[in-house]
């Protein structure tokens, strides 16, 4: 090592001039590569742009804003001069009133099928139809109501799609493949082929060959409900490759190769204005939520637009417009005007349907719901490595599949929600398979989650932070069973390896809180004090920790740009979204160690039963409506093989495998066009399966909150740990739960235990057959054996007939309907 | 089903949660971490949005929908009827406490009013913006008086005179708040004379006006526009008569002022802060308009409620902040601001605000023109009655509140602090202890702790005063009987030697030497093999361990941070640091006639940190019997130890590399612009291989594509 100090002077220079002139050199090539990706930024920029410009208008963006064809602009242009001064004066008397112009008149439908309710009349020439209902004499459209029509408020564009059965969206991929257009059949001057009268409706297919579409659909009638169908069979959705040849050197155009992105099938059924204020809609979000017709509102484009089953994660990457409202449990949503009311529940492709609901004046005058199936979806295909450059995009690849609504209208006698919901009750019986809760020993079960144990980050690692240890566990039941808690259903969250945070490998039992055996013990001692156990599988969605074999870039949830869906804030452990088929083989290979801890069941939730999310990645690749069927056999296979399930926050899909239901939601999504929060979804289950709302401990009202569940006929659930809430500082998963210690809650619930035993120990198998609203801020639920509960949120007592209501509490009135 | 996916999903979704009001609340504990809470305050419902006038047209008469256009202000009286300054409709609207219509009232062409003020008497106050007046209208609506541009020799003409705002005082003194005005808010007596100036704010020099202060010319400063203060916003009056202010200031961004016009909240913050806004919201700003960074503070208007609770709202953030007595916080919230669907409760451009009786606050909404109403929730009444107890200085009472407030939200620290306020007052200093480490109060835990010391001090003193006294005696006879207790001599004689022989315990003793004669010392490190890399990697890992034991042991007094945060993370800066330092030094060294080798410049750093590891441990023991008071010995040693570290790299570099004094100087800065150089260059080096690959991703994916 000996170097004479010249030499060494020499080398360390030359070592400083190296580092000196790779400096200028790498930035002479930083500013040469900027040049590109100058312009690549330019681009980007713009496009950047349209996609928040798209996002802004597309789904729940705003419905008026999209783009629509040069010639409609016109018109809009024209229908919206109307509004104006000038205009008014000339055409005032001439288009005052254009609804027969526009509307096919009553004498155009002719017979299509008939049965002991109701007759379905088609009118050939515009594909629209009539139902009259045989008993009550009560008629509806497929087009707007006649009341109230006044032109001014709709512009023409609105008039075409008002009179068009279809209404399309569709994205052209040689113009721009991040655009949504609008159109309709009208528009399109479909032609109606194929007309046919079925045994029990019509069938024909709007015809569209300027644009290549071709959608088959068919009506029919079953009893109290009529079907509208989108057939796929004689589907299509933009020209053939020979068809786009054919044009372009016809010609000399490049084709514009437009295909559907979404459709709505007579949208307007049942459409009526605010002229007569004496309706509502009925929108699935959370438990249910009405919007009053009104004749006025404040100018906003505010409606309601809703993926059923929630958001597809796989389409989340870079989507500035995902929803904030609650996801959809139930495909349905339900329309009452004046003396009558229909309830509609989407059938086929209902995974790919969204809700739509609109009051009047935010598109035109017209209150209107109905459902808009996608066919292809927008998603962000990333152009970098980093996946955050790219562009917004339509998947090619279609979603296929018939589409069906139902239609079924309400008997006259109810024709408000609480009809609507026992309607949708009676599907769920009868089409779902549902079935009626059999009556127990009169109390009910009270849903208690205990919290095993989450990581810590720690000083120099995580550590492993025991929460509830089995022995423990054992120690809360029994001093809740003690206090008066006669029957839990206790789930057991956070017992796998590693903790609540810890995802994938989930067997043994952690050590930390008692392994297998401690588990196998304290499930043993449950079921002597009369209680259930269950065990929290909704961990199976996630994998963080490579164990079952996982890997992040082979099993992960892809979208269609290949990027795998993960999720984690700050302080968290991120994890990846498991490919469903991957979860599938893992808990199925699970299910079977399950069985010797003795459990009584699985808690499902998350990925199983809760979100819905088509996988793209190439391994495991499932569509939406595939995943569906995954989870509806992890149910039915869960329930073979344990004995049952209890679900969290579940689609209606979930529902006929379980034996209660978790999170279900009490209030809606605080949207300010609605009117109401109303119990539907309550309404429909009660009696069928029992259910909870989310946890006691972190309600912000807590004395409201029970009201509302008393009101809403469901079990209030609690959230515990034996350790001090304020471990949960710091932990992974669980910092924003902030009152979980038993020992605070342990008196409470032993009192609510028997104040909601009271109200609902003995109708847990009956129906809600009323709810209405005595004064304001007093609620009345009836049940089917004639037992009502009034509750009262004001802080004044209320008096009833024969009875009185303290303030803020409830009253149970036994006796017949008054 | 504890996981629920919006709260983890927290990067991806804005938070909302079933049953959950569609706003996260939260707090901020002492150790300004934020930490969510349940809801304080509830959406209840929205007024003003259905507002029928009626209408006599062709003799009958019929009710016209008459919404509310761009109102700016909003008052509630003393019987919790609501107005309003329409101001785009101009009038004022009049509703009852359920938010019904009961007037407008457009006395004497009114032009765009901005502002109003109803006295307890009943007397309404209007700044009539469009006409540049201030209107006193008697209670049915009657023109009482009218009060034009203010005259005093003060103000010349060129004063730019249009009232946004005001407020009244109990003695009929009217505060104007002009728009644009930066001399403060004009005070009028009763009969609308000019009074003087009020609470104006301080002009705010920033760093760049002192520099330019410093090197422009007098024509340049001339040319530049004048730093004028800011302009005062908005105005509350609260029932003391103490009167608030909102300011776009970066410091006293909320007055509270006196009758004098002092401000009584001089040191406090205001505001929330930018680190708790809405991610998403900030990534917004910053892609469309860097002018809202710039923003200091988005606070449009105060209102103080019946327990005297603070809330502000601010337009830029779309927050919600409220503030308890004393001007400390207790809950914020951030409205996801959604184009398209708009939420009760969360308003878009909130411009006014203000509470009635029952603390129901009332957010004003100029674009969607409306009323929002929050109830308070049955935490948040919990938590008012608490902090209103402990600003009483009933702590007695206040505990079992906080207890209650506890047991519902076991995070809520702020709370701790009312139960450690509690406990020192009742001389539970234990307890006090506890309770201010878990809200974060380092003040009130170094005083628990000097009263517990004190207390310890005073039990133990005659033990103490005797140990003392034997070990003295102890150590005389010892050192008496020294001579006769040969074998110990020897036996550390004979350990002395086994030492000596073995060559890395000589190496490690040197360390001790080099503390003693430093030039020598590093000199023998080379010449005479006193260091080798094995004794200098043992060395570097005591320091670590010295100082991982630092953080960890250290007391709360000297290191207020949760032991759950603290985080072993420093090491890797400080070893990155110090290899970077070794070498550029050597480098530096070697194109300066320095003599030393790499292994000399690596064997004299790793002795030169030697002092932390004789100081660290007990540093750290000795923070665990100290308290605040007690900081400047602490401090003392602290930064004793760190000079002194430094003190040991100079004269290694003078001694290894043969150099005088300027020569060393001179190395140790040339290292340190080396250490910058290096790591310009490899942060350049990375970034730009990452962007090559990323643009030939790039390329594949679009050609593939």
């Amino acid at each position: 090592m000996r170097m004479p100090a010249k030499w060494k002077r020499l080398f360390v220079l030359t070592l400083l001039a190296a580092m000196t002139s790779a400096s200028i050199v790498t930035y002479t090539i930083a500013a040469e590569t900027r040049t590109p990706n100058g312009a690549e930024a330019g681009k980007t920029d713009s496009e950047q742009n349209a996609k928040r410009e798209n996002s802004a208008e597309s789904a729940r963006g705003s419905e008026p804003g999209t783009i629509v064809d040069p010639s409609q602009t016109k018109d809009a242009k024209a229908g919206g001069g109307a509004d104006g001064k000038t205009v008014t004066g000339r055409s005032g008397q001439t288009a005052s009133n254009s609804y027969r112009s526009l509307f096919p008149d009553d004498d155009a439908f002719r017979l299509a099928s008939e049965n002991a309710y109701l007759g379905l009349y088609v009118d050939p020439k515009t594909g629209h139809f009539l139902v009259k209902d045989k008993h009550s004499g009560q008629e509806w459209r497929s087009f707007p109501d006649a009341n109230g029509w006044n032109d001014k408020d709709n512009t023409n564009t609105w008039k075409k799609h008002m009179q068009s059965p279809v209404f399309i969206k569709y994205v052209e991929f040689n113009v721009r493949k991040d655009q949504i257009k609008e159109t309709n059949v009208k528009d399109q001057k479909a032609a109606i082929e194929r007309f046919e009268i079925t045994d029990s409706g019509f069938r024909l297919t709007f015809d569209m060959p300027d644009i290549g579409f071709a959608i088959p659909i068919e009506v029919s009638l079953k009893d109290d409900s009529v079907e509208t169908k989108i057939i796929e069979e004689g589907f299509k959705d933009g020209k053939s490759s020979e068809e786009m040849a054919e044009y372009e050197s016809r010609t000399k155009k490049k084709d514009k190769n437009a295909r559907i992105a979404a459709l709505r099938l007579y949208p307007f059924l049942g459409a009526y204005t605010s002229d007569r204020e004496d309706g509502y809609l009925l929108i699935p979000d959370g438990p249910g939520t009405l919007i009053q017709f009104r004749k006025d509102r404040p100018p906003n484009n505010n409606f309601y637009f809703e993926g059923v089953y929630g958001e597809d994660y796989a389409f989340s990457n870079n989507n500035q417009s995902l929803s904030i409202r609650q996801p959809v449990r139930m495909p349905v949503f339900g329309i009452k005007a004046g003396g009558q009311g229909l309830l509609a529940v989407i059938r086929d492709g209902a995974e790919y349907a969204n809700v739509l609901a609109a009051p009047s004046k935010s598109m035109n005058q017209y209150n209107w719901a109905t459902a808009e199936f996608t066919y292809r979806q927008r998603f962000f295909q990333p152009t970098d490595k980093r996946k955050q450059n790219g562009f917004q995009t339509f998947n090619k690849e279609r979603a296929h599949g018939d589409r069906s609504i139902r239609y079924y209208f309400l008997d006259a006698g109810s024709p408000d929600y609480v009809g609507m919901a026992a309607r949708y009750r009676q599907v769920l019986t009868e089409e779902d398979g549902l079935k009626r809760a059999t009556p127990d020993d009169g109390s009910i079960r009270l849903p208690i989650y205990l919290l095993g144990a989450d990581s810590k980050k720690g000083f120099l690692w995580d550590s492993y932070e025991a929460l509830t240890t089995t022995s423990e566990a054992e120690e809360i039941v029994n001093e809740l069973t003690a206090i008066g808690v006669k029957k839990m259903a206790v789930t057991y969250a956070g017992w796998q390896k590693g903790g609540i945070s810890d995802f994938g490998g989930h067997f043994p039992v952690d050590k930390g809180i008692g392994g297998n055996e401690g588990m196998r013990h304290f499930i043993e001692y449950a079921h002597v004090k009369g209680h259930d156990v269950t065990l929290d599988a909704s961990s199976y969605t996630f994998n963080n920790t490579g164990r079952d074999g996982f890997r992040s870039s082979r099993d992960g949830l892809q979208d269609l740009g290949s990027v795998v869906i993960k999720y984690g804030g700050r302080n968290e452990t991120s994890k990846t979204l498991v490919s469903p088929r991957f979860m599938e083989k893992v808990l199925r290979r699970d299910l079977d160690k399950f069985k010797p801890l003795g459990a009584d069941g699985l808690t499902f939730g998350e990925g199983l039963g809760s979100l819905l999310n088509s996988d793209f990645n190439e391994r495991h690749k499932a569509t939406r409506e595939e995943v569906k069927g995954i989870q509806q056999q992890l149910f039915d296979q869960a329930v073979q093989t344990l004995g049952s399930v209890r679900a969290e926050g579940a689609n209606s899909y979930a529902w006929k495998y379980v034996d209660a239901l978790d999170g279900l939601p009490i209030e809606n999504s605080f949207d300010l066009f609605v009117d109401e929060t109303v119990p539907f979804m309550q309404i429909a289950l009660h009696g069928l399966i029992p259910y909870s709302s989310t946890f006691a401990n972190t309600a912000d009202n807590y004395t409201t909150y029970l009201l509302k569940n008393l009101e809403y006929g469901s079990i209030p659930s609690f959230m515990l740990t034996y350790a001090a809430a304020q471990d949960l500082i710091g932990t992974r998963s669980l910092y924003n739960y902030y009152s979980t210690h038993y020992k605070d809650w342990s008196e409470e619930i032993a009192k609510q235990y028997g104040r909601f035993n009271e109200a609902l120990g003995d109708v847990q198998d009956r129906m809600i057959v009323g709810h209405r609203s005595l004064a304001a801020g007093v609620y009345e639920t009836t049940y089917d054996n004639g037992k009502r509960i009034v509750v009262n949120y004001n802080e004044s007592p209320y008096h009833g007939s024969g009875y009185e209501v303290e303030a803020r509490d409830f009253a149970v009135v036994h006796g017949g309907r008054s | 089903m504890l996981t629920i996916i919006c709260i983890l999903t927290a990067a991806l979704l804005p938070e909302s949660a079933a049953a959950e009001p569609p706003y996260m609340t939260f707090s901020k504990d002492g150790y300004d971490r934020r930490i969510p809470s349940q809801a304080a305050y509830y959406p209840s419902t929205v007024v003003g949005d259905n507002i029928y006038k009626k209408k006599v047209q062709n003799g009958a008469e019929r009710l016209e929908y008459s919404p509310l256009k761009r109102p700016q202000d909003l008052f509630i009286d003393r019987k919790d009827e609501i107005y309003i300054a329409d101001t785009d409709n101009n009038r004022i609207v009049h509703l009852n406490r359920d938010g019904e219509f009961l007037r407008e009232i457009t006395a004497k062409g009114m032009k765009s009013p901005q502002g109003v003020f109803v006295a307890s008497y009943g007397t309404i106050y209007v700044a009539d913006t469009g006409n540049k007046r201030i209107l006193k209208l008697s209670a049915s609506g009657e023109l009482l008086a009218e009060y034009g541009h203010p005259e005093s020799r003060f103000i010349d003409e060129s004063f730019h005179y249009e009232p946004t705002n005001l407020v009244v005082d109990a003695r009929g003194f009217m505060y104007v708040i002009s728009n644009g005005s930066y001399q403060g808010i004009i005070q009028l007596d009763p009969e609308g004379r000019f009074y003087g100036f009020y609470g104006t704010n301080m002009t705010e020099v920033s760093l760049m006006d002192i520099v330019r202060k410093l090197f422009y010319t007098e024509e340049q400063l001339s040319r530049q526009v004048r730093t004028l203060p800011s302009t005062i916003r908005n105005i509350h009056i609260d029932a003391q008569g103490f009167i608030y202010t909102v300011s776009a200031t970066d410091k006293e961004q909320v007055k509270k002022l006196n009758i004098r016009g002092e401000n009584q909240w001089k040191d406090k913050k205001f505001g929330i802060e930018p680190r708790f806004r809405r991610r998403s919201q900030a990534a917004e700003t910053q892609q469309t308009d860097s002018k809202q960074e710039v923003q200091k503070s988005g606070l449009t208007d105060i209102t103080v409620d019946r327990n005297g609770n603070l809330v502000a709202i601010d337009k830029v953030s779309n927050a919600v902040t409220q503030y308890g007595p004393n001007g400390e916080l207790l809950f914020f919230w951030t409205g996801p601001v959604t184009i398209g669907s708009p939420q009760l409760g969360i308003s878009q451009s909130p411009v006014a605000v203000d509470t009635n009786s029952n603390n129901e606050l009332f957010v004003l909404d100029d674009s969607q023109n409306l009323i929002h109403v929050l109830k308070p929730t049955e935490f948040g009444m919990l938590l008012h009655k608490a902090t209103s107890l402990s600003q009483e200085g009933k702590y007695a009472e206040s505990e079992p509140v906080w207890r209650e407030v506890l047991r519902l939200n076991a995070l809520y620290s702020p709370a701790y602090q009312g139960l450690a306020e509690a406990a020192y007052y009742k001389e539970d200093y234990k307890e006090a202890l506890r309770l201010f480490k878990l809200s974060g109060d380092v003040g009130g835990y170094s005083d628990s702790y000097w009263q517990l010391r004190l207390q310890w001090f005073q039990r133990q003193f005659s033990v103490m005063a005797n140990t003392v006294f034997a070990a003295a005696i102890l150590i005389w006879i010892f050192y008496r009987s020294k001579k006769r207790m040969r074998f110990l001599t020897q036996g550390s004689q004979r350990l002395r030697g086994f030492l000596g022989k073995n060559k890395l315990l000589v190496q490690l003793r040197h360390a001790f030497t080099i503390l003693r004669h430093p030039i020598d010392g590093f000199t023998d490190l080379r010449y005479r093999q006193k260091g080798s890399y094995l004794s200098a990697f043992l060395l570097l890992l005591f320091v670590t361990l010295v100082l991982l034991a630092k953080e960890y042991y250290t007391s709360f007094t000297f290191m207020p941070v949760p032991s759950n945060e603290r985080s072993g993370s420093f090491l890797m800066t400080g070893a990155v640091t110090w290899l970077t330092w070794v070498v550029c030094n050597y480098l530096i060294g070697s194109i300066r006639q320095g003599e030393a080798r790499f292994k000399d410049v690596f064997v004299g750093s790793s002795y030169a940190l030697f002092p932390i590891v004789i100081l660290g441990l007990p540093l750290a023991a000795v923070s665990n019997i100290m308290t605040l008071s007690e900081s400047s010995i602490y401090g003392f040693f602290q930064t004793g130890m760190l000079i002194w570290c430094g003190c040991l790299f100079f004269w290694k570099i003078q001694s290894l590399q043969n150099y005088g004094v300027g020569e060393t100087v001179g190395n140790i800065l040339l290292t340190a612009f080396a250490m910058i150089i290096a790591w310009v260059l490899i942060s350049i080096i990375a970034g730009l291989s990452s962007e090559l690959q990323n643009f030939f991703y790039t390329i594949y994916q679009e050609v593939s594509m």
